[in-house]
């Protein structure tokens, strides 16, 4: 009955993350490629860290496993790293025309794709079991347990995935440039977005919440930056456009070889 | 200052994470409760009509209203809107015939919830069962009401689902959940979050018997070997005081009882007045019998002990031995008997600690009437005080499984035992309240039985019935001591209505069967599959009334002439052979196998129970339309803002990320 929740629910998680795929990353096989190679990494983080979780003591303590999982991650997101740099060289020798040209000339894309990879991955691992009990007749209530949860786990999904996206592009761009600040900017900001969801076994929704948009919007403005944006460019550009314009900013290097 | 106050909140929330266990929280148990011990109403059908209840295939759902009167039922069928409704009733509203068909009738509900609030929730009555129980079967015109609170509500076609809840933990759970959700009952329900129920109890077969078959015999493909429903039935329990061989007319005594009750829901029924004071009675008395006269004497008559089945349902197993004694088939083969043979039917039916026994006889003006009035007589001059019996002529005899011999054949002399007159003192019949507490029973565990309690009334009974049926046997008054000991009567009730693993079915089992503590309802269920009390009774009755004999375990299995053998633990645990000639006949319906057999006839029993696959109650939080509604906006705003979003970017993205050349990027 409440299907219509589901499809409320469902958009919200993975809207943002559909529009990106279809307008950047569907046209390019490589990228889809890619993709689908980075969301393979994280899932094999995610089987290493869960063994480990098993294997450790502690399993009781939630935080523990949280930030074991983190730190799996991250090292998952440096092998991609060492991976698609190797592979850049093959890459530039298959070449569909018209198409991955892109790739090759700007480096910002491969993190992209691969962040984006990561994102969906871990969104699908984070909303699919929520959604399909939703899809029942019942809500979320009755058993003391806030009729939000539904609507705030869909919300920090879709959050994860913008925050894997731009945590690619930053974490490639740390490395290439020795940037050890972004390094730690990423490593630091997903361990704390992660340890905050804990509060949502307390309800505390707003908790959570609050501190996962500030490092999305953080996350998102530098990695806007490292790939050539600017305030004064984005004012430029809304003034040509009418100022019509707005909401989360989504880097979609592209098209910028000159 | 400012970093002590800092590094404090800082390890308040580091403590406050790491203090966060895993514990598994399903989002499942999150939004449903659910209630394993909730039994639910299935459907049943018989030659002409459906019966019972059924949900839809993906289950009933529907907010809870709890009804305490009739205004709110008032309410709910004229006023409510934010229906459909689950009317959940207490007992009291459940008894009134009236009320329940109108929930029954309004399209506002989709399920009734019956709610038992503990063992003190009794109404002063409770019998879903006919006035008239087994009205079309009989072999009058069933003009006397029996039973006369009875609702008939077994007998109605619901065509929504109906549970049954005992917990009062359970019912307080809803309770609270309902009041916190769904007040005030008024419009406002419309915009809230209500509580509701969801009841899951599809029933395959519809219309009738009939039907049902021919829907079921037409279905040939393999990938679909599901059958709609199943013709009810089990197994009666037959035995004879001596192996038949070329009886006399007239010369066998048919003392017989019931094992089954009538049940509307799944799994309930314990039927303690209405079924289980006859049947232990029954298996007391056999017993003293047994012991009273000698091994393989050899007198003119006989006694058969008949434990029929179904009898609820239309006589079921009487009928069904009506129908093998015609084909010359009963009790063997070998030796059948007619209905010439059977000198006399007792049957024992409803008793309790009332020591006023009850001796129906039909009212014929001819010489049956002698020898039905002869054996009462005989009853009364046995009768062990504080017993007293009083003849009862009636014109019609009360339902028992008398009915079908008489209907075959109205000569037979028959006598029905029961503690009541022309209306039944049971005001249980059938009903759920029908337990230990309304035979005022408590289990005293092989200590002093005061004089007073139903098992000293039932041994005494048994007593006075034994020698009575000893001096039809003998033509002589008994003259011994040997009485049924109160005790017996109390393990056997224990045995019935408290606890399987009990003293008595533990010797009458085999020594390596385990029993468990869990009670087998007496609903006589599908003939597909035998009900393990069946098993039971007939493995006591082989402990009571057959004979020791000196066999190895090993040779004391088969069943050889006119024997069969059973190793049983005994009274040592240790294990002993008995020989018996108790026999397991079928208890179906003749109308499942008789070629063409015209189903409205009321000649045999045609109910069959339906298939279902599962029977699951739990409750949930329905959302509201409007809670439904925000969400799914939210998310579709989201979804196209997101696509302008992203086309903008990347439309815009060799204007936002030019990179001046030569900066590595």
């Amino acid at each position: 009955m409440t299907i219509s929740e589901f499809v409320g629910c469902a958009c919200i998680a993975y809207g943002p993350l559909l529009a990106m795929f279809v307008f950047t990353i569907m046209q390019d096989p490589i990228r889809i490629i890619i993709l689908i190679a980075a969301a393979f990494f994280w899932l094999v983080s995610l089987l290493l860290s869960s063994v480990f979780w098993f294997i450790l003591p502690l399993k009781n303590t939630l935080i523990f496993g949280v930030v074991m999982s983190v730190l799996f991650q991250e090292f998952f997101r440096y092998l991609i790293y060492r991976l698609l740099r190797k592979a850049e060289a093959g890459l530039k020798k298959v070449s569909v025309p018209d198409t991955n040209i892109e790739i090759t000339n700007n480096k910002h894309v491969l993190a992209y794709v691969a962040g984006l990879g990561f994102g969906t991955m871990s969104g699908a691992f984070a909303l699919v079991n929520v959604l399909a009990d939703i899809s029942g007749p019942a809500t979320m209530g009755l058993k003391g347990s806030s009729s939000l949860f539904t609507i705030i786990s869909a919300v920090l999904t879709s959050c994860f995935v913008l925050l894997h996206t731009f945590w690619g592009v930053i974490f490639f761009n740390a490395i290439d440039t020795h940037n050890h600040m972004q390094l730690a900017w990423v490593v630091g900001s997903h361990l704390l977005v992660s340890s905050v969801t804990l509060f949502n076994s307390r309800m505390l929704y707003f908790s959570s919440v609050i501190p996962a948009i500030t490092v999305l919007v953080c996350s998102a403005y530098m990695a806007f930056m490292i790939c050539g944006g600017s305030c004064r460019k984005c004012k430029v550009v809304c003034g040509r456009g009418g100022g019509g314009a707005q909401g989360d900013v989504t880097p979609s290097p592209s098209n910028s070889a000159t | 200052m400012n970093l002590v106050l800092f590094s404090l909140c800082a390890l308040h929330f580091l403590l406050n994470l790491i203090s966060v266990s895993c514990e598994r929280q399903d989002i499942n148990a999150l939004l449903y409760e659910k209630f394993d011990k909730a039994a639910s109403c299935f459907r049943l059908l018989n030659g002409t009509h459906q019966f019972g209840c059924s949900s839809s295939v993906s289950g009933s759902l529907g907010v809870i209203h709890f009804i305490q009167n009739e205004h709110d039922i008032d309410w709910l069928i004229n006023n409510a809107k934010a229906g459909p409704y689950m009317a959940v009733v207490p007992p009291k509203i459940f008894n009134q015939r009236n009320l329940m068909l109108e929930l029954q009738s309004s399209k506002d509900i989709s399920g009734i919830l019956l709610a038992i609030n503990g063992s003190s929730d009794r109404p002063e009555y409770f019998s879903p069962d006919d006035t008239c129980p087994n009205r079309y079967s009989g072999e009058g015109t069933c003009s006397e009401a029996w039973n006369p609170e009875g609702t008939s509500l077994l007998l109605v076609d619901w065509g929504k689902p109906m549970f049954v809840v005992k917990d009062p933990v359970v019912i307080s759970k809803m309770h609270e959940c309902f009041l916190k959700f769904n007040q005030p009952f008024d419009d406002s329900q419309i915009h809230k979050s209500l509580c509701s129920l969801q009841m899951k109890s599809h029933m395959h077969a519809a219309v009738d018997t009939p039907t049902c078959i021919r829907r079921s015999n037409s279905i040939t493909f393999v990938f679909n070997p599901l059958s709609y429903c199943d013709g009810m039935g089990d197994k009666n329990i037959i035995s004879t005081l001596e192996p038949i061989k070329k009886p006399d007319n007239r010369s066998i005594l048919l003392f017989s009882t019931r094992l089954d009750t009538a049940s509307m829901f799944d799994g309930v029924m314990l039927g303690a007045m209405s079924t289980m004071t006859g049947l232990v009675t029954f298996l007391a008395t056999a017993k003293l019998l047994s012991s009273m006269l000698p091994a393989n004497s050899s007198y003119e008559r006989n006694v058969m002990f008949a434990m029929f089945n179904g009898e609820m349902y239309d006589y079921i197993g009487s009928g069904r031995t009506v129908y093998d004694i015609t084909q010359n088939t009963f009790p063997k083969t070998s030796n059948p008997i007619g209905f010439e043979h059977i000198g006399l039917m007792v049957d024992v039916s409803q008793l309790s600690k009332s020591t006023q026994l009850y001796c129906h006889t039909k009212k014929m003006n001819n010489d049956v009437d002698l020898l039905t009035k002869d054996f009462c007589r005989s009853l009364e001059t046995n009768a062990v005080k504080p017993v007293t019996v009083s003849t009862e002529v009636d014109e019609e005899l009360p339902p028992s499984s008398v009915h079908p011999f008489l209907k075959k054949d109205k000569n037979i002399p028959a006598v029905v035992l029961a503690n009541h007159a022309k209306q039944f003192i049971n005001r249980y019949y059938n009903g759920l309240m029908d337990n230990a507490s309304n035979i005022e029973y408590r289990y005293y565990n092989s200590s002093d039985i005061p004089e007073g309690s139903v098992q000293d009334a039932l041994a005494k009974i048994s007593t006075s019935l034994a020698r009575s049926l000893y001096e039809w046997v003998t033509k002589k008054r008994y003259s011994g001591s040997e009485v049924v000991k109160p005790d017996i009567i109390d393990e056997l009730l224990h045995c019935y209505l408290e606890s399987r693993n009990c003293k008595i079915f533990k010797d009458a089992n085999a020594p390596e069967e385990k029993l468990t503590a869990d009670l087998t309802p007496l609903y006589v269920g599908v003939y597909k599959s035998v009900n393990p009390i069946t098993k039971l009774t007939a493995l006591t009755h082989v402990y009571f009334t057959g004979r020791d004999v000196n066999i190895s375990e090993s040779n004391c299995k088969s069943s050889v002439d006119d024997y069969s053998y059973y190793w049983i633990s005994g009274q040592s645990g240790k294990g002993e052979c008995k020989q018996t000639t108790v026999q397991l006949l079928k208890a179906l319906s003749p109308a499942f196998e008789i070629d063409g057999y015209d189903w409205t006839s009321r000649e045999y029993s045609t109910w069959s129970e339906s298939v279902w696959q599962e029977m699951s109650l739990r409750m949930f939080l329905k959302p509201s339309g409007q809670q439904e509604m925000v969400t799914l906006i939210i998310g579709l705003v989201t979804l196209v803002l997101s696509f302008v979003t992203v086309y903008w970017l990347k439309s815009q993205a060799h204007l936002l990320f030019q990179i001046e050349v030569g900066v590595a990027c």
